[in-house]
């Protein structure tokens, strides 16, 4: 401490031998008694440096080192609407020991931590020395005027790390600091307090549509549908609209899905998130206080929770390079051409746009960057301060669009520093950062799925309709949904006789033995065709042809030598023309829309039920590539209802739906596992790369049994990249 | 019979001595200075170009029966110096180190009493100045502070204040204090006359103009002063002479 010699004069009287008087001298003393802020009860608490002594002593009692308030205007959270009501002001008051008036200068600063220049300053004017307590008027702009209040509303000089010229959460806590200078003798030449700009919470919501920068209808609604669901929700499901079917059967063995899924869809959807930041006014309440975030930055932090599924060979490939990549997860691997471990970000950069009360359309409004070494993957986000979506920051949340990809997004109040002034939480460690619980915020699971439209489920006429929710359950183990929603059986309608005159016209001369030209195709039932039976066909050949058939036996010989000698036979032979025409029938009801038409009837003729009698085989469904359809649309026959697996014995419960669920699998480029026989010629053995090798009840197989589909096959619909993929489970696996 | 025009740091006690009167009551009772008294009730508070009457010396007879060795004492009205030293509230300085009040060849070591007082008797009437030193110690260093708590992880919102990251430069507060008045004996005026109050306020610490008539700088500190005392705040000095002689000159 610095040793001080003061010289005085002093004029005296002496005292006479017989009186008391004295001469009084006193040393001119002054100092800082205290400096704090208050409001409603609460006072910051003041500090000064060791050995520091007024005869007023300061007094502490009930003050906080905790002190804070909100600066500058506010919102209204319930409209998001400026409202000049309201405010958070706070009394700025000292205590100045001056009892001689020998202070010659006191200066009021605020300072940041790490610096040693003052953000603000003012120096006290003459009245506002005087000994004792006194609150600070500030000069207020009210209405154009100039007026004065003890009040403070967070004011300080505008500069670029405080461009609204209010204290900002972002540098805080700060010091308010008053220092005096004088003649005489200072033993408090200054004191100090602490205060607080806080963000009190985050809360997390959709951004407005306009946010999406995407063009494309597809991303479009798919934010869309997205922004319907709250975010409070366990699991928000990511549809990825995505009707890619085969035109041809060789796409079910190349890597044509993989192909034409990235070219729609390359890095996936685009989702708006927004989070709206609160200020702790100093009544400990939230208040949208814009001018009180500055240009603080917020770290989003992406989180991979894939969960491991009911199926080993999917989850030995989603634990691919698991615990390497930034961040960790289970998500796909860029080698299986996924997300996880590769420079395409989560959070893509966006430039942002300056703020204002309408939004501009397909522009993200926020600017978002990469978080700097070390957390790379994160990304920050400064919020608007003014404007439609002030007191708002946002990212682009930008999931892969590899189906089953799974993620939890945290938003973090990222202005802490470290004591090397870093940001705190920007660190190479796993999720969750260490953080308060109010300074964050976050996601519930976003998963991303794929989404294909049923569009049409249609009837000849009548007969039992299958559960297409059945079917679509079927698909839930690739996250695929089946959108049936809204899809309504549907008969065939008038018009069936003439395009089956039309599809029938083609068949040969001798199928047309078979059919019956007086038959009303339409209204003779809900099977597909209505042919002769055996025995009406050998009266028509022994009718039509009586020279050269001329009875029942010789009728039952020319069946026999076409290979007819049976019912069984018989219906058999007749199956493929049947099949044919329903094909060319159903063609023309190809829906409009993009996604999957289900073509059903019970049987496809009506000679079947005698064929499976017989132990006949026959053809449950077809995964026909319609003239009318492309790849974005595709339909199937279904050929079989309930009754006829009765027939068989086949006890499986849906199995009709199951034998859907296969033909979808097909227009979405499944092939059949080696057990069917595919795997002959160029894709004989190990070039038939399809199915997983240790499974032979894939849904695609022919299997007799309740089916589901092979982890290949779930890889294959997810989006992962085919040609990356083994056939056996452990060759997939890197841990 | 001659006039003496008073000049700064005269009083009575002074002037007689100057003029070899004995006692400076011989002067201040005398007939022809019954105005002056009457003006002065305090014989040692004058105001400069003040007029006392200097009266022609009388001799004194003494009889002495002088039948051995004698001791003859004189009693002489002796004046003395009385210094209060304390802050403007009257509350002592906690923690004087020492203190020497020095008149000519007199000097008290003694630390003032409890009111702050310190006092030489019987100053020798010719002084013109008295020093007074005083040394105050610097309040004593705190005890230094335990250790810090482990910083929390997370750390809470708001989070806990770290004074080393405010790097503005600080400043000390004094130490040890050493003050050295120089007292002009005789010079402190009148209270009722402008100048004898600023002499009165300088004295307490407020650093008035030390001139006969007011003006704005004198109006400026009288204001100081009226603050401290809760009392109007005009700046006349004339309205606060009789608070201030009470707080000066009161022991």
């Amino acid at each position: 401490m610095p040793t001080k010699t003061l010289t005085r004069t002093a004029y005296v009287a002496r005292t006479g031998h017989d009186l008391a008087h004295t001469n009084r001298t006193v040393l001119p003393e002054f100092g800082v008694v205290e400096v704090r802020l208050e409001k409603g009860g609460t006072k910051s608490k003041v500090y000064r440096p060791d050995r520091s002594e007024t005869p007023r002593a300061l007094d502490n009692t009930g003050a906080v080192d905790t002190f804070h308030f909100a600066p500058g205007p506010q919102y209204r959270a319930d409209t998001w609407v400026a409202d000049p009501a309201r405010n958070d002001r706070v009394k700025l008051t000292y205590d100045l020991y001056n009892p001689q008036g020998r202070i010659t200068k006191a200066k009021l600063e605020i300072f940041k931590r790490h610096s040693k220049t003052a953000i603000w300053s003012r120096e006290l004017k003459d009245a506002e020395l005087a000994d004792g307590p006194q609150e600070l008027e500030f000069e207020w702009d009210d209405a154009g005027a100039k007026k004065k209040r003890k009040e403070w509303d967070g004011a300080i000089t505008t500069s670029k790390e405080f461009p609204d010229g209010f204290l900002t959460v972002e540098h805080s806590p700060y010091k308010l600091r008053l220092t005096v200078e004088g003649t005489g003798m200072c033993r408090a030449p200054m004191a100090w307090t602490y205060l607080h700009v806080l963000v009190d919470k985050l809360e997390l919501e959709w951004g407005p549509p306009e946010a999406v920068p995407a063009k494309d209808e597809a991303r479009r609604d798919c934010f869309a549908d997205v922004r319907t669901h709250p975010l409070t929700d366990a699991l928000i499901k990511v549809f990825l609209a995505s009707p890619i079917f085969k035109r041809s059967a060789d796409q079910m063995f190349d890597n044509t899905f993989y192909t034409k899924y990235k070219k729609a869809w390359e890095d996936g959807a685009q989702l708006p998130l927004f989070a709206k930041v609160f200020v702790r006014d100093s009544a400990d309440a939230p208040v949208v206080a814009p001018k009180a975030l500055g240009t603080a930055k917020f770290l989003w932090d992406a989180e991979l929770v894939s969960e491991a599924t009911t199926e080993p060979f999917c989850d030995d490939a989603d634990d691919y390079d698991k615990d390497k990549t930034k961040p960790k997860g289970r998500n796909c691997h860029k080698d299986r051409g996924g997300q996880r471990g590769s420079k395409t970000s989560v959070f893509p950069a966006q430039a942002g746009y300056a703020p204002k009360t309408t939004l501009d359309a397909n522009k993200f409004p926020f600017k978002v960057e990469e978080c700097k070494k070390p957390r790379t993957w994160a990304a920050l986000s400064e919020a608007w301060r003014e404007g439609l979506l002030a007191s708002k920051t946002g990212v682009l949340v930008q999931p892969s669009r590899m189906a089953g990809d799974t993620y939890k997004v945290t938003v973090h109040a990222a202005h802490e520093l470290n004591d090397d002034k870093k940001m705190r939480i920007n660190v190479d460690t796993d999720a969750p950062l260490a953080i308060h619980a109010s300074l964050k915020a976050s996601t519930n699971k976003l998963q991303v799925w794929r989404k294909v439209k049923l569009v049409r489920y249609m009837h000849k006429a009548g007969g039992s309709n299958m559960s297409l929710a059945a079917i679509a359950k079927f698909y839930e183990d690739a996250f695929v949904e089946v959108d049936v929603a809204g899809v309504n059986p549907e008969d065939y309608g008038g018009g069936w006789n003439g395009a089956f005159t039309t599809a029938s016209a083609g068949w040969s001369d001798f199928t047309k033995q078979f059919l019956d030209p007086a038959t009303d195709q339409a209204g003779a039932g809900p099977n597909g065709v209505y042919f002769r039976t055996r025995d009406q066909a050998k009266l028509h050949l022994i009718a039509t042809y009586p020279a050269d058939i001329a009875d029942d036996a010789a009728a039952e010989a020319w069946l026999t030598n076409q290979n007819m000698a049976t019912d069984v036979a018989y219906g058999t032979a007749l199956q493929q023309a049947a099949i044919d025409a329903l094909c060319s029938i159903f063609d023309s009801k190809i829906h409009a829309d993009a996604g999957i038409n289900v073509f059903h009837v019970p049987r496809t003729h009506n000679i079947i039920d005698a064929v499976i009698a017989g132990g006949g085989g026959i053809t449950d469904g077809l995964a026909h590539d319609f003239g009318n359809a492309s790849d974005k649309k595709c339909g199937f026959l279904s050929l079989a209802d309930a009754g006829l697996y009765a027939t068989f014995g086949l006890t499986v419960a849906n199995y009709g739906e199951m034998t859907a669920a296969h033909e979808i699998g097909h227009h979405m480029m499944l092939p059949h596992p080696k057990s069917t026989g595919e795997n002959t010629g160029a894709k004989a053995n190990n070039d038939y790369k399809a199915h997983d090798d240790a499974v032979d009840d894939c849904l695609m197989s022919y299997k007799p049994a309740t089916r589901k589909l092979c982890g290949f096959c779930r890889l294959r619909l997810r989006g992962w990249d085919k040609t990356k993929l083994k056939t056996t489970r452990a060759s997939n696996k890197k841990t | 019979m001659a006039d003496y025009t008073v000049k700064p740091g005269d009083c009575f006690a002074s002037i007689a001595r100057a003029n070899n009167f004995f006692d400076y009551l011989t002067l201040y009772n005398h007939a022809d200075n019954a105005a002056v008294k009457a003006k002065f009730p305090n014989p040692n508070t004058l105001v400069e170009g003040e007029v006392v009457k200097i009266p022609a010396k009388k001799a004194a007879k003494i009889q002495l029966v002088l039948d051995g060795d004698k001791t003859i004492f004189i009693k002489r009205k002796a004046t003395k110096l009385r210094v209060v030293v304390t802050r403007v509230d009257k509350s002592v300085y906690p923690r004087i180190k020492s203190s020497l009040l020095t008149v000519g060849s007199k000097s008290n070591n003694a630390l003032p009493d409890g009111t702050g007082l310190i006092e030489i008797a019987d100053i020798d009437p010719a002084a013109k100045t008295a020093t007074l030193k005083i040394v105050l110690e610097a309040p004593p260093a705190p005890a230094p502070p335990g250790a810090a708590p482990a910083a929390a992880s997370p750390p809470p919102n708001p989070p806990p204040i770290v004074p080393a990251h405010f790097v503005d430069k600080a400043v000390e507060p004094d130490g040890d204090v050493t003050i050295t008045w120089t007292f002009k004996l005789g010079e402190l005026e009148r209270h009722d006359v402008v100048r004898g109050t600023l002499q009165r306020l300088f004295n307490m610490g407020w650093e008035p103009p030390l001139q006969k008539t007011e003006n704005d700088a004198t109006r400026k500190v009288v204001k100081a002063y009226q603050a401290f005392a809760k009392a109007t705040v005009d700046g006349n000095a004339t309205a606060v002479n009789a608070g201030v002689k009470t707080l000066h000159d009161a022991p």
